[in-house]
């Protein structure tokens, strides 16, 4: 199962990017994202989509389009958001869920 | 205002081993570099006329302020007391632990980005000297860094030695 977390910064996110990139039936609602180091109000870095249900073909269609927008980052999930954001510092922003 | 520049500055913190190392003098400095043999033919002398390329390095500096456990883990991975080396035999990778930079909040950088960059395997470089200055001046520590890369995927020959967010 592909299984992938899609990271964009907040300043290159824009409406019809999970269009563009072909990942809209994939992913979820966007997830507020900071880093770790970052005290809860400082805002956001990034949103996250996480994306399931991805067959090789999906897969490898993002990975061309990836290649194309190096500014988004798409990690390896495993189904655990939160260990996948650790991973490379960041963390899910739990007082801008509120 | 608009600005006519995407000038990305502002400073790092870091994280080595889930370990704040805490303050630095200066930039963080990270290095890469290509790794080619050189191919020459008597008919062009010892011209380069390409190069076989074999792969690259990548390397980092950070200059060390604080004296702390987690400043000295980091300089020196075979233990905090910086007196003992490990047995003989041990491979460098042992020693290795991600180090996860993280560019302050409402700075140019954490908008322009890396907002983190993650190298999963990091440690105090071999051959360099820790220059340790005792006496009445700051304790600047300038630590030489050597990553190692893991594959891109699986079977993959393509070596990733960091993660930019």
């Amino acid at each position: 199962m592909i299984q992938k977390l899609l990271l964009v910064r907040v300043c290159d996110s824009r409406s019809g990017l999970l269009e563009d990139a072909g990942i809209r039936p994939f992913a979820g609602e966007p997830l507020p994202v900071s880093p770790r180091a970052w005290p809860d109000d400082a805002g956001l870095s990034h949103y996250g989509f996480a994306l399931n249900g991805m067959k090789l073909k999906d897969w490898q269609a993002l990975l061309a389009w990836l290649d194309a927008h190096p500014e988004i980052t798409c990690l390896d999930s495993g189904g655990n958001v939160d260990e996948a954001l650790a991973a490379v510092g960041l963390r899910i922003n739990k007082s801008a869920e509120e | 205002m608009p600005v006519l520049h995407s000038v990305p500055s502002g400073p790092y913190s870091a994280t080595w081993n889930s370990l704040d190392i805490g303050l630095f003098e200066g930039p963080v400095r990270l290095q890469q570099s290509l790794i080619g043999l050189p191919i020459r033919a008597s008919q062009w002398g010892q011209t380069i006329i390409d190069y076989v390329m074999q792969g690259g390095g990548y390397f980092g500096v950070i200059v060390v302020k604080e004296w702390t456990s987690a400043a000295k883990q980091f300089m020196w991975p075979f233990g905090t007391a910086m007196g003992i080396v490990d047995e003989p035999g041990v491979l460098f990778s042992n020693y290795c632990h991600p180090l996860v930079l993280t560019a302050l909040t409402g700075t140019p950088a954490a908008t322009l980005g890396p907002v983190t960059r993650t190298y999963p395997s990091c440690a105090t470089l071999p051959g360099h000297n820790l220059d340790i200055t005792c006496g009445p001046m700051e304790r600047n520590v300038v630590v030489a860094l050597g990553f190692l890369p893991e594959p891109v995927s699986g079977g993959s020959r393509k070596a990733r030695f960091f993660t930019d967010t």
